[in-house]
């Protein structure tokens, strides 16, 4: 019996023991969270302002969706993120980051969807690969990038039906087409949910 | 004989250094010491969870029975070490990218465990209070050292806190300091000269 209450005593103590501390710890997360949390949002805001300048939405906000990556890099290899879009949170669109291999590495571009289909925009994020001045061109001449902009993620989006191609620079700008292909086919299999 | 609590908080920074003397806590020492910045944050973070657990384990050492003493030390260190963490993580961004898991891995620094096992559940607080003050104050001057060394010796400069304090000019840094083998050579040659240095005095 004497041996019953020691056993007793022993596990009471470390019982008692770890409640106190996962109580501090609550008490810690509650306060440093909040903190955090601020500041990781707007890191994040920072960091895709410009993406969200493509929607022309003021007060948009990017949540990632590893769901959607992870769905969609069975589709698409090169796809490195995928981001809801929403304003007071109701969806407004997808941004899809994307690459592709281009004239002397990949291409990537993130590409701006909005919920009815349409692409909002695109926004060239790495294009280090390409020569300086002939694939450079496809985001120094303003008119490439924006003869996707309306367009409609079941439109082709193909070089030479749909899309003119900087002459000269073919390569890259049938890579930059296939990362806003691969956009429209993460879009049209995953992003589109109910939600 | 009873030490004085004055000699239980300086007997820490030279004579029981933990890295230099009692060469504990080696592993992230090293591994943070290759910044000045970086060694501040550990020093304070450290110094900070031995104080604390030695002031809890102090307080409650004569209800813990003795066969669970080890489980509730690594419990009130873990807590305190989670504690500094989160907050690390909400206030002092910087210092919590730059140290990483180093942090976390304060639960396991034997330093500290050490201390507690040691000291803490064998003496009162006010004595506790005063090793743990002590024994943070050694490692974090030992660290700074060692960095010092690392971070101007290896890059050319000391930059802390977003400041270039100190720029050596014409002088080409050997990258080595930098690295874990230039973390060894520099521990070992203080080392050693703090040893002939206390060989001297005696």
């Amino acid at each position: 019996m004497k041996k019953i209450l020691y056993f007793l005593r022993l596990s009471l103590t470390l019982m008692l023991v770890c409640g106190v501390s996962a109580g501090a710890l609550a008490a810690t997360y509650s306060i440093t969270q909040p903190i955090v949390k601020e500041r990781e949002d707007r890191e994040m805001r920072e960091k895709y302002e410009d993406l969200l300048k493509i929607f022309k939405v003021d007060g948009a906000m990017l949540e990632e969706s590893s769901e959607a990556l992870e769905k969609g890099k069975e589709v698409v290899e090169g796809l490195e993120a995928v981001f809801d879009v929403s304003k007071d949170g109701k969806k407004i669109g997808v941004v899809v980051m994307t690459g592709s291999s281009g004239y002397g590495g990949p291409v990537k571009a993130a590409v701006a969807i909005n919920n009815d289909g349409t692409i909002a925009g695109i926004k060239v994020l790495d294009i280090s690969g390409e020569t300086k001045g002939v694939g450079s061109r496809v985001i120094e001449e303003p008119g490439f990038i924006e003869q996707f902009t309306g367009k409609a993620v079941s439109d082709p989006l193909k070089i030479s039906t749909d899309i003119d191609a900087i002459s000269g620079a073919t390569i890259t700008s049938r890579a930059i087409a296939q990362d806003v292909g691969d956009a429209a086919k993460v879009f049209k299999e995953f992003a589109v949910s109910g939600k | 004989m009873k030490r004085s609590v004055w000699r239980d908080f300086t007997i820490g920074i030279i004579e029981e250094n933990p890295l230099f003397s009692l060469v504990i806590g080696l592993c992230a020492a090293l591994a943070v010491s290759s910044k000045v910045e970086n060694a501040i944050f550990m020093g304070v973070a450290a110094s900070f969870v031995m104080v604390a657990s030695n002031i809890l384990i102090s307080l409650i050492r004569k209800i813990i029975p003795n066969q669970i003493r080890i489980p509730v030390f690594i419990v009130v260190i873990a807590s305190f070490v989670t504690i500094v963490d989160l907050s690390m993580k909400a206030f002092f961004p910087a210092g919590y990218e730059a140290l990483g898991v180093w942090i976390p891995l304060i639960v396991v620094n034997c330093m500290i465990l050490g201390r507690a096992e040691a000291f803490a559940s064998k003496n009162g607080v006010i004595r506790s209070i005063a090793d743990g003050l002590g024994k943070g104050l050694g490692y974090t001057l030992a660290l700074l050292v060692i960095a010092v060394i690392r971070e101007l010796g290896g890059t050319g400069q000391i930059v802390a806190f977003e400041n270039t304090i100190v720029s050596l000019k014409g002088f080409q840094p050997p990258q080595i300091l930098q690295s874990f083998p230039g973390a060894f050579f520099t521990f070992g040659i203080l080392m050693g000269l703090l040893r002939k240095l206390q060989r001297k005095g005696e």
